[in-house]
């Protein structure tokens, strides 16, 4: 039995050293935000953080560049063309809406491996074994429960997801 | 209730993106006297501080979000009856029936378009 134990508490040792390393080589990687400004980060939100603000540079990027066609389409003298063009910026507009969902959605798996990171520093705790240095399990003790945490889910699979039409129904209904 | 283009609108989300797709969209309907605030403590003050014919929020935004900021803007009497449309990716029955009950005017699910928009807002106000 005590076997077993051992090995259990061997592979959650090599879990949260893991975990450690990761994001001793991620904070590498981003040098300039120093070690200061992540430590009471875990190391999923540190990476997805990152994911995050790309795409939103990027979205920001591509929404500017649209902007500057629409500009382009009222200053042009070939109104015709210029309507369908504008209308197909718009549309470009609208799909930049990716960006927060994705965000979202990339903000819920955040939370599942920060609750997997903290479970693993707790268990070897547990276990009797001392954190190695630089592992954080504070981030989601310390965080504030919502009143409607229950509520905010983030977006739903696609084959879960309510269409506009269904939640007006429901919305008329209830 | 009567529409008037030029009244003013505040946007809530925590995502710059949106909140700029949003204005866009509220731009192309003819709505252009609009103010932004980045989640609902913000709004809140806003709120507080300027008379506005709408709010159109995200819901999951933190520290306060859409839903705590729907509850506060009820439980005022200077603002009970402010119109107030929620805008989310929250699409679960549980959401859409929680916000009914807190008073919600209007519920559009992300992502959506100007069209969508547009009659949310006419439901609200009538025909434009």
């Amino acid at each position: 039995m005590s076997n077993k134990a051992d090995v259990v508490e061997t592979e959650l040792r090599k879990l949260a050293e893991f975990i450690v390393a990761a994001r001793r080589e991620l904070l590498s990687i981003n040098p300039e935000k120093g070690e200061n400004h992540e430590k009471n980060l875990t190391l999923a939100s540190m990476e997805l953080n990152e994911v995050v603000r790309h795409t939103e540079e990027a979205t920001n990027k591509i929404m500017d560049e649209t902007d500057a066609i629409q500009k382009l389409c009222n200053a042009s003298s070939d109104k015709e063309t210029a309507k369908k063009i504008s209308t197909h910026a718009a549309e470009i507009l609208v799909s930049c809406s990716f960006q927060d969902i994705t965000g979202q959605r990339v903000k819920k798996v955040m939370r599942t491996l920060e609750e997997i990171e903290v479970r693993v520093g707790k268990l070897v705790k547990i276990f009797g074994g001392d954190l190695p240095e630089g592992m954080c399990i504070e981030a989601i003790a310390g965080r504030t429960q919502r009143p409607d945490e229950h509520l905010m889910e983030g977006p739903q699979l696609k084959d879960k997801a309510k269409s506009q039409a269904e939640v007006d129904k429901l919305f008329n209904e209830s | 209730m009567p529409i008037s283009k030029q009244m003013p609108i505040l946007i809530v989300d925590d995502y710059k993106t949106m909140l700029r797709i949003v204005r866009g969209l509220l731009s192309q309907i003819g709505f252009n006297n609009v103010d932004e605030a980045t989640d609902g403590t913000m709004a809140h003050g806003m709120i507080q501080q300027k008379q506005y014919g709408l709010i159109i929020s995200d819901w999951n935004m933190e520290p306060m979000s859409g839903y705590e900021l729907l509850k506060k803007v009820r439980t005022d009497e200077k603002t009970k009856t402010l119109p107030f449309i929620m805008v989310t990716a929250e699409s679960k029955t549980e959401n859409v029936i929680a916000a009914k009950q807190a008073g919600v005017s209007n519920y559009i699910v992300k992502p959506f378009n100007a069209e969508t928009l547009k009659g949310k807002i006419e439901a609200v106000f009538g025909p434009m």
